[in-house]
Protein backbone atom coordinates (compact mmCIF):
# COMPACT_ATOMS: atom_id res chain seq x y z
CA UNK A 1 0.00 0.00 0.00
CA UNK A 2 2.95 2.68 0.81
CA UNK A 3 4.46 1.57 -2.17
CA UNK A 4 1.42 2.23 -4.35
CA UNK A 5 1.06 5.88 -2.05
CA UNK A 6 4.24 7.19 -2.61
CA UNK A 7 3.81 6.19 -6.62
CA UNK A 8 0.59 8.02 -6.37
CA UNK A 9 2.33 11.11 -4.79
CA UNK A 10 5.04 10.84 -7.35
CA UNK A 11 2.74 11.05 -9.98
CA UNK A 12 0.33 13.81 -8.74
CA UNK A 13 3.76 15.89 -8.38
CA UNK A 14 4.73 15.36 -11.78
CA UNK A 15 1.44 16.57 -13.37
CA UNK A 16 1.35 19.45 -10.90
CA UNK A 17 4.40 20.56 -11.70
CA UNK A 18 3.66 19.92 -16.00
CA UNK A 19 0.36 21.93 -15.45
CA UNK A 20 2.55 24.75 -13.37
CA UNK A 21 5.11 24.73 -16.09
CA UNK A 22 2.19 24.92 -19.34
CA UNK A 23 0.24 27.69 -17.20
CA UNK A 24 3.36 30.02 -16.98
CA UNK A 25 3.76 29.30 -20.86
CA UNK A 26 0.51 30.35 -21.23
CA UNK A 27 0.80 33.51 -19.22
CA UNK A 28 3.89 33.91 -21.16
CA UNK A 29 2.10 33.65 -24.61
CA UNK A 30 -0.53 35.52 -23.73
CA UNK A 31 1.06 38.55 -22.54
CA UNK A 32 0.17 41.11 -24.69
CA UNK A 33 -3.13 40.06 -24.20
CA UNK A 34 -2.79 41.00 -20.30
CA UNK A 35 -1.12 44.12 -21.14
CA UNK A 36 -4.26 45.09 -23.76
CA UNK A 37 -6.41 44.18 -20.42
CA UNK A 38 -4.68 46.45 -17.94
CA UNK A 39 -4.76 49.24 -20.54
CA UNK A 40 -8.20 49.13 -20.78
CA UNK A 41 -8.74 48.65 -17.18
CA UNK A 42 -6.33 51.90 -17.09
CA UNK A 43 -8.19 54.03 -19.43
CA UNK A 44 -11.84 53.16 -19.11
CA UNK A 45 -11.75 55.10 -15.67
CA UNK A 46 -9.59 58.12 -17.34
CA UNK A 47 -12.78 58.08 -19.78
CA UNK A 48 -15.04 58.03 -18.03
CA UNK A 49 -13.22 60.97 -15.26
CA UNK A 50 -12.52 62.83 -18.23
CA UNK A 51 -16.30 62.81 -19.31
CA UNK A 52 -17.53 63.58 -16.26
CA UNK A 53 -15.37 66.62 -15.68
CA UNK A 54 -16.56 68.31 -18.96
CA UNK A 55 -20.30 67.34 -17.73
CA UNK A 56 -20.40 69.41 -14.41
CA UNK A 57 -19.45 69.21 -11.09
CA UNK A 58 -22.20 67.34 -9.76
CA UNK A 59 -21.08 64.32 -12.06
CA UNK A 60 -17.66 64.63 -11.71
CA UNK A 61 -18.12 63.68 -8.11
CA UNK A 62 -19.23 60.38 -9.11
CA UNK A 63 -16.88 59.39 -11.55
CA UNK A 64 -14.09 60.16 -8.48
CA UNK A 65 -16.14 57.94 -6.96
CA UNK A 66 -15.61 54.87 -8.95
CA UNK A 67 -11.62 56.24 -9.29
CA UNK A 68 -11.11 55.95 -5.43
CA UNK A 69 -13.25 51.97 -6.04
CA UNK A 70 -10.65 50.33 -8.31
CA UNK A 71 -7.58 51.56 -6.26
CA UNK A 72 -9.15 50.54 -3.42
CA UNK A 73 -9.48 47.19 -4.89
CA UNK A 74 -6.36 47.15 -6.54
CA UNK A 75 -4.90 47.87 -3.41
CA UNK A 76 -6.71 45.83 -0.69
CA UNK A 77 -4.68 41.84 -1.34
CA UNK A 78 -1.23 43.31 -0.90
CA UNK A 79 -2.31 45.75 1.74
CA UNK A 80 -1.17 43.79 4.89
CA UNK A 81 -3.65 44.94 8.05
CA UNK A 82 -1.68 46.22 11.12
CA UNK A 83 -3.45 44.31 13.72
CA UNK A 84 -6.18 41.20 13.62
CA UNK A 85 -9.10 43.69 14.27
CA UNK A 86 -8.74 45.49 11.47
CA UNK A 87 -8.33 42.22 9.53
CA UNK A 88 -11.56 40.92 11.20
CA UNK A 89 -12.60 44.46 9.78
CA UNK A 90 -11.76 44.29 6.16
CA UNK A 91 -14.43 43.45 3.75
CA UNK A 92 -13.28 42.07 0.22
CA UNK A 93 -13.03 38.83 -0.47
CA UNK A 94 -9.16 38.82 0.16
CA UNK A 95 -7.28 36.03 1.71
CA UNK A 96 -7.32 37.74 5.15
CA UNK A 97 -10.53 37.52 5.10
CA UNK A 98 -11.19 33.81 4.29
CA UNK A 99 -8.54 33.40 7.21
CA UNK A 100 -10.48 35.40 9.63
CA UNK A 101 -13.45 33.22 8.95
CA UNK A 102 -11.38 30.55 9.63
CA UNK A 103 -10.32 31.01 13.09
CA UNK A 104 -12.51 33.25 15.05
CA UNK A 105 -10.84 36.84 16.59
CA UNK A 106 -9.67 35.57 20.06
CA UNK A 107 -8.63 38.25 22.83
CA UNK A 108 -5.61 35.88 23.02
CA UNK A 109 -4.45 37.85 19.20
CA UNK A 110 -5.29 41.12 20.38
CA UNK A 111 -3.12 40.72 23.41
CA UNK A 112 -0.15 39.17 22.19
CA UNK A 113 0.33 41.07 18.74
CA UNK A 114 0.32 44.09 20.93
CA UNK A 115 3.90 44.81 22.39
CA UNK A 116 2.95 47.74 24.79
CA UNK A 117 -0.10 45.82 26.09
CA UNK A 118 2.25 42.82 26.48
CA UNK A 119 5.04 45.56 28.53
CA UNK A 120 2.24 47.28 30.46
CA UNK A 121 0.38 43.48 31.37
CA UNK A 122 3.69 41.06 31.93
CA UNK A 123 4.25 40.06 35.07
CA UNK A 124 7.60 40.26 37.01
CA UNK A 125 9.99 38.12 36.08
CA UNK A 126 11.62 35.93 38.99
CA UNK A 127 14.60 36.20 39.26
CA UNK A 128 16.43 32.82 39.23
CA UNK A 129 20.11 32.95 40.98
CA UNK A 130 21.85 30.03 39.64
CA UNK A 131 23.98 28.34 41.56
CA UNK A 132 25.41 26.19 39.16
CA UNK A 133 29.70 26.69 39.17
CA UNK A 134 31.65 25.52 35.85
CA UNK A 135 30.69 24.76 32.34
CA UNK A 136 27.22 22.68 31.88
CA UNK B 1 14.67 37.96 25.06
CA UNK B 2 12.90 40.26 27.05
CA UNK B 3 9.32 39.13 28.58
CA UNK B 4 6.95 40.61 25.96
CA UNK B 5 9.50 39.74 23.15
CA UNK B 6 9.02 35.83 24.43
CA UNK B 7 5.11 36.03 23.77
CA UNK B 8 4.60 38.51 21.05
CA UNK B 9 3.02 37.06 18.19
CA UNK B 10 3.56 37.97 14.37
CA UNK B 11 0.11 39.39 13.64
CA UNK B 12 1.12 39.78 9.63
CA UNK B 13 2.71 36.52 8.59
CA UNK B 14 1.80 34.39 11.08
CA UNK B 15 -2.09 34.42 10.67
CA UNK B 16 -1.50 34.07 7.23
CA UNK B 17 0.07 30.43 7.80
CA UNK B 18 -1.34 27.10 8.07
CA UNK B 19 -0.92 26.83 11.76
CA UNK B 20 -2.46 30.25 11.89
CA UNK B 21 -5.84 29.10 11.11
CA UNK B 22 -5.79 26.88 14.24
CA UNK B 23 -7.45 28.73 16.96
CA UNK B 24 -4.60 29.30 19.98
CA UNK B 25 -6.99 27.48 22.65
CA UNK B 26 -7.02 24.70 20.14
CA UNK B 27 -3.54 24.02 21.53
CA UNK B 28 -3.01 26.11 24.15
CA UNK B 29 -6.30 26.01 25.89
CA UNK B 30 -7.13 28.79 28.31
CA UNK B 31 -10.12 30.71 27.67
CA UNK B 32 -10.55 33.06 24.21
CA UNK B 33 -13.29 35.19 25.27
CA UNK B 34 -12.05 36.33 28.57
CA UNK B 35 -10.83 39.93 28.72
CA UNK B 36 -8.63 39.31 31.75
CA UNK B 37 -5.46 37.72 32.05
CA UNK B 38 -5.71 35.78 34.46
CA UNK B 39 -9.36 33.91 33.36
CA UNK B 40 -7.88 33.50 30.21
CA UNK B 41 -4.72 32.13 31.20
CA UNK B 42 -6.62 29.83 33.14
CA UNK B 43 -5.63 26.15 32.47
CA UNK B 44 -3.02 27.77 29.66
CA UNK B 45 -0.71 24.70 28.54
CA UNK B 46 2.76 26.87 27.83
CA UNK B 47 4.06 24.16 25.67
CA UNK B 48 1.18 21.91 24.18
CA UNK B 49 3.67 20.13 22.16
CA UNK B 50 4.84 18.27 25.19
CA UNK B 51 1.84 16.08 24.58
CA UNK B 52 2.71 15.91 20.88
CA UNK B 53 0.45 13.03 20.16
CA UNK B 54 -2.97 15.27 20.86
CA UNK B 55 -1.13 18.72 19.29
CA UNK B 56 1.66 18.06 16.43
CA UNK B 57 0.88 14.51 16.01
CA UNK B 58 -2.51 14.95 14.57
CA UNK B 59 -1.17 16.30 11.86
CA UNK B 60 2.17 15.26 11.45
CA UNK B 61 1.85 11.52 12.66
CA UNK B 62 5.18 10.31 10.68
CA UNK B 63 7.10 12.19 12.71
CA UNK B 64 5.55 11.86 16.23
CA UNK B 65 5.10 7.71 15.57
CA UNK B 66 9.26 7.76 15.83
CA UNK B 67 9.63 9.77 19.30
CA UNK B 68 10.38 6.54 20.99
CA UNK B 69 13.61 6.55 18.92
CA UNK B 70 13.78 10.07 18.77
CA UNK B 71 16.90 11.05 21.75
CA UNK B 72 15.86 14.27 21.99
CA UNK B 73 12.91 13.17 23.55
CA UNK B 74 13.95 9.63 25.17
CA UNK B 75 16.98 10.93 26.44
CA UNK B 76 17.99 6.97 26.03
CA UNK B 77 21.79 7.97 25.86
CA UNK B 78 21.80 8.93 29.61
CA UNK B 79 20.09 6.09 30.78
CA UNK B 80 22.37 3.37 28.33
CA UNK B 81 25.28 5.25 29.91
CA UNK B 82 23.90 5.31 33.67
CA UNK B 83 22.75 1.63 33.59
CA UNK B 84 26.05 0.79 32.04
CA UNK B 85 28.02 2.44 35.28
CA UNK B 86 25.49 1.80 37.88
CA UNK B 87 24.85 -0.94 40.83
CA UNK B 88 21.98 -3.43 40.90
CA UNK B 89 19.49 -1.45 42.60
CA UNK B 90 20.69 2.00 42.20
CA UNK B 91 17.48 2.90 39.82
CA UNK B 92 14.97 4.44 42.16
CA UNK B 93 17.93 7.02 43.60
CA UNK B 94 19.68 7.64 40.00
CA UNK B 95 16.18 8.17 38.34
CA UNK B 96 15.66 10.98 41.05
CA UNK B 97 18.70 12.25 40.33
CA UNK B 98 17.94 12.15 36.49
CA UNK B 99 14.44 14.24 36.87
CA UNK B 100 16.20 16.43 39.29
CA UNK B 101 18.96 17.37 36.63
CA UNK B 102 19.14 15.66 33.52
CA UNK B 103 15.64 15.81 32.59
CA UNK B 104 15.87 19.35 31.53
CA UNK B 105 17.83 18.54 28.49
CA UNK B 106 14.81 16.92 26.68
CA UNK B 107 13.49 18.64 23.79
CA UNK B 108 9.90 19.09 22.42
CA UNK B 109 8.91 19.73 18.88
CA UNK B 110 7.83 23.25 19.70
CA UNK B 111 11.01 23.84 21.65
CA UNK B 112 13.07 23.06 18.13
CA UNK B 113 10.43 24.60 15.52
CA UNK B 114 8.43 27.47 17.66
CA UNK B 115 10.52 28.66 20.30
CA UNK B 116 13.83 28.22 22.10
CA UNK B 117 14.28 25.66 24.51
CA UNK B 118 12.94 26.12 28.03
CA UNK B 119 16.45 24.71 28.72
CA UNK B 120 17.54 28.57 28.04
CA UNK B 121 14.29 30.37 29.12
CA UNK B 122 12.33 30.05 26.15
CA UNK B 123 10.58 32.50 24.20
CA UNK B 124 8.96 32.45 20.79
CA UNK B 125 11.98 32.66 17.98
CA UNK B 126 9.92 34.65 14.98
CA UNK B 127 6.57 35.36 16.85
CA UNK B 128 5.27 31.90 16.57
CA UNK B 129 5.94 31.25 13.26
CA UNK B 130 6.87 27.58 12.51
CA UNK B 131 10.23 27.02 11.57
CA UNK B 132 10.60 24.08 9.48
CA UNK B 133 14.41 24.43 9.90
CA UNK B 134 15.21 25.33 13.71
CA UNK B 135 17.54 28.43 14.14
CA UNK B 136 20.98 27.67 14.47
CA UNK B 137 21.86 29.55 17.41
CA UNK B 138 18.07 30.23 18.69
CA UNK B 139 17.76 26.25 19.12
CA UNK B 140 20.19 23.96 17.95
CA UNK B 141 23.34 25.71 19.73
CA UNK B 142 21.08 27.00 22.86
CA UNK B 143 21.89 23.60 24.15
CA UNK B 144 24.32 22.34 22.14
CA UNK B 145 26.59 25.43 22.95
CA UNK B 146 29.57 25.07 25.52
CA UNK B 147 30.89 21.90 23.11
CA UNK B 148 29.50 21.66 19.49
CA UNK B 149 28.57 25.85 19.40
CA UNK B 150 31.46 27.08 20.55
CA UNK B 151 33.95 25.01 18.35
CA UNK B 152 31.87 24.77 14.77
CA UNK B 153 31.43 28.87 15.32
CA UNK B 154 35.23 29.51 16.30
CA UNK B 155 34.32 31.03 19.99
CA UNK B 156 37.37 29.54 21.70
CA UNK B 157 40.34 31.74 21.24
CA UNK B 158 43.02 31.76 18.91
CA UNK B 159 40.73 28.85 17.34
CA UNK B 160 39.56 28.60 13.94
CA UNK B 161 35.43 27.92 12.98
CA UNK B 162 34.79 25.11 11.32
CA UNK B 163 35.49 24.89 7.98
CA UNK B 164 31.70 23.54 7.36
CA UNK B 165 30.80 27.06 8.91
CA UNK B 166 33.64 29.75 7.94
CA UNK B 167 34.06 28.65 3.98
CA UNK B 168 30.99 26.94 3.44
CA UNK B 169 28.34 28.56 5.50
CA UNK B 170 26.47 25.53 6.77
CA UNK B 171 24.55 25.00 9.45
CA UNK B 172 24.16 22.18 11.81
CA UNK B 173 20.61 20.89 9.25
CA UNK B 174 22.93 20.61 6.35
CA UNK B 175 24.48 17.37 8.14
CA UNK B 176 22.11 16.59 10.41
CA UNK B 177 18.37 16.37 9.03
CA UNK B 178 15.07 15.36 10.16
CA UNK B 179 15.20 11.66 10.17
CA UNK B 180 18.13 11.85 12.60
CA UNK B 181 17.20 14.75 14.79
CA UNK B 182 13.31 13.09 15.02
CA UNK B 183 14.52 9.48 14.94
CA UNK B 184 13.95 6.92 12.69
CA UNK B 185 11.85 3.92 12.49
CA UNK B 186 13.39 0.53 13.37
CA UNK B 187 11.92 -1.23 10.00
CA UNK B 188 14.04 -0.92 7.13
CA UNK B 189 10.70 -1.32 4.86
CA UNK B 190 9.54 1.71 6.33
CA UNK B 191 11.38 3.58 4.09
CA UNK B 192 13.31 1.19 1.67
CA UNK B 193 9.92 -0.20 0.17
CA UNK B 194 11.02 -2.71 -1.53
CA UNK B 195 12.66 -6.09 -0.33
CA UNK B 196 15.15 -7.27 1.12
CA UNK B 197 14.06 -6.16 4.87
CA UNK B 198 15.26 -6.58 8.08
CA UNK B 199 15.21 -4.89 11.27
CA UNK B 200 17.82 -2.88 12.99
CA UNK B 201 18.80 -2.13 16.73
CA UNK B 202 17.53 1.52 17.50
CA UNK B 203 20.01 3.82 17.99
CA UNK B 204 20.57 4.15 21.99
CA UNK B 205 22.85 6.45 22.06
CA UNK B 206 24.09 9.60 19.87
CA UNK B 207 27.24 7.33 18.50
CA UNK B 208 24.58 4.41 18.68
CA UNK B 209 23.88 2.41 15.10
CA UNK B 210 24.29 4.02 11.98
CA UNK B 211 26.76 6.28 11.89
CA UNK B 212 25.00 9.72 10.86
CA UNK B 213 26.07 12.29 9.81
CA UNK B 214 29.47 10.98 8.47
CA UNK B 215 31.62 12.87 6.55
CA UNK B 216 32.30 10.37 3.40
CA UNK B 217 28.76 10.51 2.49
CA UNK B 218 30.05 14.19 0.99
CA UNK B 219 33.87 13.04 1.03
CA UNK B 220 33.49 10.41 -1.24
CA UNK B 221 36.86 10.67 -3.09
CA UNK B 222 38.74 11.24 0.24
CA UNK B 223 37.21 8.09 1.68
CA UNK B 224 38.40 5.85 -0.75
CA UNK B 225 41.86 7.24 -0.42
CA UNK B 226 41.35 8.14 -4.22
CA UNK B 227 41.56 11.69 -5.05
CA UNK B 228 45.58 12.04 -4.63
CA UNK B 229 46.03 12.69 -1.37
CA UNK B 230 48.84 10.46 0.00
CA UNK B 231 47.37 10.16 3.77
CA UNK B 232 43.55 9.12 2.22
CA UNK B 233 45.11 6.81 0.60
CA UNK B 234 47.57 5.42 4.00
CA UNK B 235 44.57 6.48 6.44
CA UNK B 236 41.40 6.16 5.30
CA UNK B 237 40.61 3.20 6.55
CA UNK B 238 42.06 3.40 9.98
CA UNK B 239 41.33 6.84 11.24
CA UNK B 240 38.40 8.77 11.99
CA UNK B 241 38.24 12.00 9.55
CA UNK B 242 38.75 13.96 12.65
CA UNK B 243 41.66 12.27 13.95
CA UNK B 244 43.64 14.58 11.20
CA UNK B 245 41.11 17.37 10.26
CA UNK B 246 39.95 18.26 13.87
CA UNK B 247 41.62 21.03 15.91
CA UNK B 248 41.38 21.47 19.66
CA UNK B 249 38.31 21.08 21.57
CA UNK B 250 36.51 21.21 25.01
CA UNK B 251 36.92 18.11 27.77
CA UNK B 252 35.24 18.56 31.25
CA UNK B 253 36.12 17.83 34.40
CA UNK B 254 34.53 16.35 37.54
CA UNK B 255 30.99 16.76 37.60
CA UNK B 256 28.81 16.75 41.02
CA UNK B 257 24.85 17.20 41.42
CA UNK B 258 22.83 18.16 43.99
CA UNK B 259 20.23 20.07 46.18
CA UNK B 260 21.16 23.46 47.33
CA UNK B 261 20.27 23.40 50.73
CA UNK B 262 19.37 27.72 50.62
CA UNK B 263 16.96 27.41 47.40
CA UNK B 264 15.94 24.17 47.16
CA UNK B 265 16.81 24.05 43.73
CA UNK B 266 18.72 21.25 41.73
CA UNK B 267 22.78 22.05 40.77
CA UNK B 268 25.70 21.18 39.31
CA UNK B 269 29.31 22.17 39.67
CA UNK B 270 31.99 20.75 37.30
CA UNK B 271 35.92 21.14 38.31
CA UNK B 272 36.96 22.76 34.91
CA UNK B 273 36.44 22.43 31.35
CA UNK B 274 39.72 23.09 29.63
CA UNK B 275 40.62 22.80 25.42
CA UNK B 276 42.46 19.24 24.48
CA UNK B 277 42.78 17.08 21.49
CA UNK B 278 43.62 13.16 22.30
CA UNK B 279 43.68 10.28 20.38
CA UNK B 280 43.12 7.23 21.32
CA UNK B 281 41.79 3.89 20.47
CA UNK B 282 38.14 3.15 18.91
CA UNK B 283 35.65 2.24 21.78
CA UNK B 284 32.99 2.05 19.58
CA UNK B 285 34.77 -0.62 16.95
CA UNK B 286 32.20 -1.28 14.67
CA UNK B 287 31.31 -2.47 10.70
CA UNK B 288 30.06 1.30 11.10
CA UNK B 289 32.88 2.69 12.56
CA UNK B 290 35.80 0.73 11.77
CA UNK B 291 38.52 2.82 12.82
CA UNK B 292 41.50 2.19 14.74
CA UNK B 293 42.08 5.45 16.19
CA UNK B 294 39.40 7.87 16.80
CA UNK B 295 39.25 11.55 18.79
CA UNK B 296 38.92 11.21 22.39
CA UNK B 297 36.97 13.81 24.64
CA UNK B 298 36.89 13.55 28.56
CA UNK B 299 33.44 13.55 30.19
CA UNK B 300 32.95 15.03 33.60
CA UNK B 301 31.41 12.16 35.19
CA UNK B 302 33.25 11.29 37.91
CA UNK B 303 32.97 8.42 40.77
CA UNK B 304 31.39 10.64 42.82
CA UNK B 305 28.92 12.64 40.80
CA UNK B 306 26.00 11.45 42.17
CA UNK B 307 27.15 10.83 45.54
CA UNK B 308 24.47 13.34 46.88
CA UNK B 309 21.85 10.60 45.83
CA UNK B 310 23.39 7.91 47.39
CA UNK B 311 26.40 5.79 48.35
CA UNK B 312 28.47 4.18 45.30
CA UNK B 313 25.49 4.77 42.99
CA UNK B 314 28.68 4.17 39.86
CA UNK B 315 29.85 0.91 41.46
CA UNK B 316 30.82 -0.27 37.99
CA UNK B 317 32.20 2.44 36.74
CA UNK B 318 34.95 1.40 34.99
CA UNK B 319 32.28 -0.11 32.58
CA UNK B 320 32.67 2.70 30.45
CA UNK B 321 35.69 4.95 29.13
CA UNK B 322 35.62 8.60 30.57
CA UNK B 323 37.72 9.29 27.68
CA UNK B 324 35.19 9.49 25.35
CA UNK B 325 34.32 8.98 21.21
CA UNK B 326 34.32 12.09 20.21
CA UNK B 327 33.77 14.00 16.36
CA UNK B 328 34.60 17.61 17.29
CA UNK B 329 32.38 20.25 15.17
CA UNK B 330 36.10 22.11 14.50
CA UNK B 331 37.00 20.64 11.14
CA UNK B 332 40.18 22.32 8.94
CA UNK B 333 41.66 21.16 5.87
CA UNK B 334 45.07 21.68 7.74
CA UNK B 335 45.58 21.34 10.85
CA UNK B 336 48.98 20.96 12.77
CA UNK B 337 48.82 17.07 13.57
CA UNK B 338 48.12 16.61 9.81
CA UNK B 339 50.37 19.38 8.09
CA UNK B 340 53.12 16.39 7.33
CA UNK B 341 53.37 12.68 8.19
CA UNK B 342 56.05 13.78 10.71
CA UNK B 343 53.90 15.95 12.40
CA UNK B 344 51.89 13.00 14.24
CA UNK B 345 54.52 10.23 13.47
CA UNK B 346 56.60 11.91 15.76
CA UNK B 347 54.24 13.28 18.18
CA UNK B 348 53.14 12.06 21.27
CA UNK B 349 51.70 14.37 22.68
CA UNK B 350 48.66 14.09 20.26
CA UNK B 351 47.72 10.74 21.81
CA UNK B 352 46.01 9.60 24.97
CA UNK B 353 48.85 7.90 26.83
CA UNK B 354 49.02 6.30 30.38
CA UNK B 355 50.74 9.02 31.40
CA UNK B 356 47.50 11.38 30.71
CA UNK B 357 44.80 9.80 32.68
CA UNK B 358 43.96 9.96 35.75
CA UNK B 359 44.85 6.93 37.92
CA UNK B 360 41.18 6.61 39.56
CA UNK B 361 40.50 6.62 36.06
CA UNK B 362 42.62 4.26 34.54
CA UNK B 363 40.61 1.28 34.80
CA UNK B 364 38.01 2.53 32.72
CA UNK B 365 40.21 3.79 29.98
CA UNK B 366 42.22 0.98 29.51
CA UNK B 367 40.84 0.24 26.03
CA UNK B 368 40.96 3.72 24.62
CA UNK B 369 44.85 4.22 26.22
CA UNK B 370 47.28 4.15 23.29
CA UNK B 371 50.78 1.92 24.53
CA UNK B 372 53.67 3.28 24.20
CA UNK B 373 54.43 0.77 22.07
CA UNK B 374 51.88 1.22 19.73
CA UNK B 375 52.73 5.42 19.05
CA UNK B 376 53.35 5.61 15.29
CA UNK B 377 56.98 7.02 14.86
CA UNK B 378 59.55 6.76 11.93
CA UNK B 379 59.80 3.38 10.93
CA UNK B 380 56.04 3.37 10.47
CA UNK B 381 57.13 5.13 7.57
CA UNK B 382 59.62 3.79 6.14
CA UNK B 383 59.38 0.80 2.79
CA UNK B 384 56.80 2.49 1.07
CA UNK B 385 57.46 1.52 -2.31
CA UNK B 386 55.36 4.49 -3.68
CA UNK B 387 58.27 7.19 -2.68
CA UNK B 388 61.84 6.54 -3.23
CA UNK B 389 62.86 9.91 -2.67
CA UNK B 390 61.26 9.66 1.22
CA UNK B 391 62.97 6.14 1.68
CA UNK B 392 65.95 7.86 1.07
CA UNK B 393 65.71 10.73 3.50
CA UNK B 394 64.90 8.40 6.24
CA UNK B 395 66.62 4.96 5.21
CA UNK B 396 70.11 6.47 6.80
CA UNK B 397 68.74 7.78 9.87
CA UNK B 398 66.17 5.73 12.25
CA UNK B 399 68.29 7.79 14.57
CA UNK B 400 65.60 10.92 14.24
CA UNK B 401 68.40 13.34 13.51
CA UNK B 402 67.02 16.89 13.20
CA UNK B 403 68.22 17.11 9.61
CA UNK B 404 66.90 14.07 8.19
CA UNK B 405 63.54 14.41 9.80
CA UNK B 406 63.13 18.24 9.04
CA UNK B 407 64.08 17.12 4.96
CA UNK B 408 61.86 14.59 5.25
CA UNK B 409 58.99 16.31 6.77
CA UNK B 410 59.88 18.90 4.44
CA UNK B 411 59.43 16.40 1.35
CA UNK B 412 56.44 14.75 2.47
CA UNK B 413 54.50 18.26 3.13
CA UNK B 414 55.60 19.58 -0.42
CA UNK B 415 54.37 16.15 -1.65
CA UNK B 416 50.84 16.50 -0.04
CA UNK B 417 50.54 19.99 -0.65
CA UNK B 418 51.49 18.76 -4.22
CA UNK B 419 48.40 16.45 -4.13
CA UNK B 420 45.97 18.59 -2.45
CA UNK B 421 46.33 21.47 -5.21
CA UNK B 422 46.05 18.83 -7.45
CA UNK B 423 42.49 17.86 -5.94
CA UNK B 424 41.28 21.67 -6.17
Amino acid sequence: VKYFTGRLDQAARLIFEVKKESTLKQIRNQGSTWLYYLILLLAVPALLAGLAGCAGNEASSTGNDDVSEVSEVALEPTAAPATPTDEAIATADSEEVIVAEAVEPSTCFDCHTDKDLLIATADPEEEVISENEGEG
Amino acid sequence: LEPWEKVLVDSEVYPETVHGQIACVECHLGDDTAEEKAVAHEGLIHNPSNEPEATCGECHPNVVEVNDQNLHITLEGYHVMLDARSRVGAQDELQTMFNNHCNDCHSSCGECHVSQPDLVGGGLVSGHMFNRTPSMTQNCTACHGSRIGNEFLGKHEGLKPDVHFSQGRMTCVDCHDGAQMHGESSQCQDCHTTPPSSEVPPKDHMYGGVQQPRCETCHVNQSLGDDGIRMHEQHSGDLSCEVCHSIEYTSCDGCHVAISETTGNPFYATDGSYLSFAIGKNPLKSYDRPYEYVTLRHVPVDHESFAFYGDNLLENFEALPTWKYTTPHNIQRVTPQAETCIACHTNPDLFLTSDKVAPEEFEANLFVIVGEDELPTLDDLRGDPRDAARDSLLGNSVDNTQDNTESADSALSDSSTDSQSDNN
